[in-house]
């Protein structure tokens, strides 16, 4: 009876475990998370909180230098003055909400700046690859190959890799062709750092010819 | 903590990653500069002759010869590459021929590309003087190579009956030539039809039908021996074979029923499988690429139409692959094995088309009259077939991107050709 008791929780257990192994396999835990989009938002908020905290900073010493003024000469403070008002403006309003508006227009105007430069560029490099594209005739309808690109500084393609390969071996070669052909996108000098570190190291290119 | 949030959202930031996608194409294949290779004489030219056309042929480049380039440059350190540039040429081709001795030649050759302004391949190919066409199809197949990616087939072979009409009697040959149609040489000569001609997959053997019996029989020859033996020993016609992809089986359409069959022969056993039974006809198959399925011609629905069985079902129904049109036979599969090509007919003309298994339409790849025998080469870009021109039959071959061209013909009828797989 001992021994069939023992049985039976060894069951028990590996039936569990193995639940949960088909599980994890049949993907029941998997959450699909929301495709990130081009900005990622999180980036923005910490961009927000930063550039706060250093306009707190940038203040109090705007108001320390305000004391200091009327010691230096008149036509330094004639210059120092200027500044002095919107600090002035600031103390007298709600200094919160005054900021974080100020804050939340200067963000949409560089998000705004920052979309419109990706999509431009990310024209450009469509363009280009294009252009080298040579799809091959009479290969069936609907085929699809995503190759990953790997673009250094200076806007030369390092690696081509092929994400998920459309099947036909002609229609993959003539998209990693067309990307070999392109060698180096010349316009990346434009590009600021920060930019290509966040959208243009890595790119995926989706060949989806219609 | 603020610093580790922040480099975690620089990570993840890392990862973030911009989709493009592209859908529009160049409609320009590329532009090869063939420059006529140096040194030999007469026997460079030739070669260089050769290579421009195996590239023609295949149908994805636009070629330029040495007579449509402004110079003859033979160097590199000369190379301007801004002048080929403006003619839009994307790859330069030089090479040249050294008779070694009097049983070796050398040919190198270097490809360039214009655009990236650095030699993008460097290769040398050994011959002997009497086959310098082999030379300058291997010299194509490299070239081919480097620009597409894919395995070329210029230094391939075609198998073909030829049939001559002497006066008084008629002649049937075996034929075996280069893949342009050149350098033909005569497997078997016989006073008694040959037709089927088929490879096995190794390129050593061929196999076809000969009445010489006075009874349709299968023989496998040997190709450099010249040796021959019959497939199988009986008293029924039997016709169109083919071999399995190991090269273990020969598929074959038997009359012993009273109507066509398709059974597998064992090879090494002899032993005999039948594949269908039915009381219409049952012929022409041929076996997938990966050797689990076969296609056949079939007139159990009225008409010829073409089904395909599947070998590892036990017992399985043949499957109907064909709708539109009321004749599609001679059939074969794709080497990727991702459709059929077979002769289909619209109206009263009778063309090569093109069938994906994804697709419920059949693509015609040919415009003439009585186009017959497709058979695809083994990188699965071209499509040889057989045609009638002023009465004459000869073959004719066309890409799949649409370039045709005929093979010449030396004397007498040509059909039914076969296409080698990759010999090199």
């Amino acid at each position: 009876m001992q021994i069939n008791n023992n049985y039976f929780i060894a069951s028990f257990f590996s039936f569990s475990i193995h639940a949960t192994l088909i599980l994890v396999l049949i993907g029941f835990f998997y959450n699909e998370k929301p495709q990130r989009p081009i900005l990622s938002k999180p980036i923005e908020v910490n961009l927000l909180l930063e550039n706060k905290t250093q306009k707190k900073e940038v203040e109090q010493r705007l108001a320390t230098d305000v004391i200091e003024v009327p010691v230096n000469n008149m036509s330094i403070e004639v210059n120092k003055t200027e500044p002095i008002e919107p600090t002035m403006t600031l103390d007298m309003a709600s200094i919160d909400s005054g900021v974080n508006e100020l804050l939340n227009e200067d963000a949409k105007l560089t998000d705004n700046f920052e979309v419109n430069q990706i999509n431009e560029f990310s024209q450009a490099m469509i363009r280009l690859i294009e252009s080298a594209w040579i799809k091959p005739k009479n290969i069936q309808q609907g085929l699809v190959c995503n190759l990953k690109i790997q673009i250094n500084r200076n806007g030369r393609i390092i690696s081509v890799n092929l994400l998920k390969s459309s099947g036909n071996i002609r229609f993959d070669n003539s998209a990693i062709k067309a990307v070999n052909r392109v060698e180096t996108f010349n316009f990346f000098d434009r590009l600021d750092n920060k930019m290509y570190q966040s959208n243009f190291r890595n790119v995926t290119l989706t060949f989806n010819p219609q | 903590m603020k610093k580790i949030i922040l480099s975690l959202f620089l990570i993840s930031n890392l990862y973030a990653e911009l989709v493009l996608e592209i859908t529009e194409s160049s409609e320009n294949p590329y532009k090869i500069a063939v420059h006529d290779f140096e040194g030999a004489g007469n026997l460079s030219k030739i070669i260089s002759k050769v290579i421009k056309d195996d590239l023609l042929r295949t149908g994805e480049f636009n070629v330029l010869g040495s007579e449509d380039l402004l110079s003859n440059i033979n160097d590199i350190e000369k190379i301007n590459f801004k002048n080929y540039r403006l003619l839009g040429i994307d790859f330069i081709l030089l090479g040249t021929v050294k008779i070694e001795d009097k049983i070796n030649i050398t040919v190198s050759y270097d490809i360039y590309d214009a655009v990236k302004e650095k030699k993008v391949r460097s290769s040398k190919v050994y011959g002997i003087p009497n086959k310098t066409r082999q030379l300058a199809h291997y010299v194509s197949d490299g070239v081919y190579e480097e620009i597409t990616d894919l395995r070329g087939i210029a230094s391939t072979k075609i198998l073909y009956v030829n049939e001559i009409k002497a006066r008084s009697r008629q002649v049937f040959k075996l034929m075996l030539s280069d893949s342009d149609g050149m350098n033909e040489q005569t497997l078997l000569s016989s006073d008694s039809p040959i037709i089927s001609p088929t490879w096995s997959p190794d390129s050593q053997n061929v196999a076809y039908v000969s009445f010489e019996t006075g009874m349709a029989k299968v023989f496998i020859q040997n190709i450099a021996t010249g040796s021959r033996k019959i497939a199988l020993e009986n008293n029924y016609q039997i016709s169109s074979p083919s071999f399995s992809p190991d090269g273990k089986y020969l598929s074959l359409t038997l009359y012993q029923d009273g109507n066509a069959e398709i059974y597998i022969l064992d090879l090494s056993n002899k032993n005999l499988t039948r594949l269908t039974n039915h009381y219409s006809i049952d012929t022409e198959s041929s076996w997938s690429p990966d050797g689990k399925k076969i296609l056949f011609t079939s007139g159990r629905s009225g008409s010829p139409q073409l089904y395909e069985i599947d070998l590892l079902k036990f017992n399985s129904k043949p499957k109907r692959l064909t709708f539109d049109g009321n004749y599609n036979a001679k059939a074969s599969y794709l080497p990727n094995n991702e459709g059929i090509i077979f002769v289909h007919r619209t109206g009263s003309e009778f063309q090569i088309a093109l069938k994906y298994f994804n697709e419920n339409f059949s693509r015609p790849l040919t415009q003439s009259r009585l186009d017959e025998s497709p058979c695809i080469s083994p990188n699965g870009n071209v499509i040889v077939y057989a045609i009638k021109d002023d009465e004459q039959g000869l073959l004719a071959g066309v890409t799949l991107s649409g370039a045709k061209f005929k093979l010449p013909a030396s004397s007498g009828e040509v059909r039914e050709p076969a296409w080698s797989g990759f010999l090199r």
